[in-house]
């Protein structure tokens, strides 16, 4: 399927470019899709940035967050890769809603909220030593 | 750099606190310090508007989750009111408004004290 638009992001490990990260993924999303998509698009793509940052032991001098945005006629794809350590999303087995409430837990929201919004496709790069994660959603009626 | 910005427009019983911006990893850990003190001066019952507020992380709810807790142990509480439908759906998302109340308006939320 042709691409319709991309655009590249490289983003320091630095929770600074947070920010910087929803506004360029705000402006390559547009107007296209319902605002609700759009902000879940942007929350999941933000929480999952954070968790490299705050989690890989990335130095901001050395490496740098990679992500691929891509625009389809019928969804967009997104692909994200860092330098850090190898870890799949989906093997996280963390508290449930109620245990992390219950308990007063500030941490293990994110990436349960982000897996009930999309399926992470993870794959690690033996050659490059780099995590890619990439998410897909769909455009138009199916939002 | 889309700053969050948290100013307490009412002290006293509850205090209304107006959230303005975005809540990320970045920005949450002030909202607990400032949420914190205003517990250090007393506070014990809480509006959040939110009326101005774009967007919020799992951070967010991480802060208000810890704080609501907190103060649920001292016969306190917290209240949302003026959500935007974007954050209403990240709160929902996340059960978060299970676990408080959330109001249309600031009065109707001070009302409920």
């Amino acid at each position: 399927m042709k691409i319709q638009k991309e655009k590249e992001l490289l983003l320091e490990p630095n929770l600074e470019e947070l920010s910087t990260l929803r506004k360029e993924i705000r402006a390559f999303l547009g107007e296209e899709g319902r605002s609700i998509l759009r902000n879940r698009i942007v929350f999941c793509l933000d929480e999952l940035v954070s968790n490299i940052i705050e989690h890989s032991g990335l130095k901001p001098t050395y490496s740098k967050i990679e992500l691929r945005l891509l625009s389809y006629p019928t969804f967009w794809k997104f692909i994200l890769i860092d330098e850090g350590p190898p870890f799949d999303p989906n093997l996280v087995q963390g508290k449930d809603w109620l245990d992390l409430y219950e308990s007063g837990a500030e941490g293990g929201f994110g990436l349960r909220a982000v897996k009930k919004l999309a399926y992470l496709h993870y794959t690690r790069n033996v050659n490059s030593s780099k995590n890619q994660i990439t998410l897909h959603f769909r455009k138009g009626k199916h939002e | 750099m889309e700053k969050l910005t948290i100013v307490e427009k009412k002290s006293g019983n509850p205090v209304v606190v107006q959230l303005t911006g975005e809540i990320d990893a970045k920005t949450a850990p002030d909202l607990k310090l400032q949420l914190e003190l205003m517990i250090g001066n007393g506070g014990t019952n809480f509006v959040l508007d939110m009326a101005g507020l774009t967007y919020i992380s799992s951070a967010g709810i991480g802060v208000l989750s810890a704080i609501l807790k907190f103060l649920k142990e001292k016969a306190g509480d917290i209240v949302l009111c003026n959500l935007t439908k974007e954050v209403k759906d990240t709160l929902d998302l996340m059960y978060f408004t299970k676990k408080v109340k959330v109001f249309a308006n600031v009065e109707g939320a001070i009302a409920s004290f």
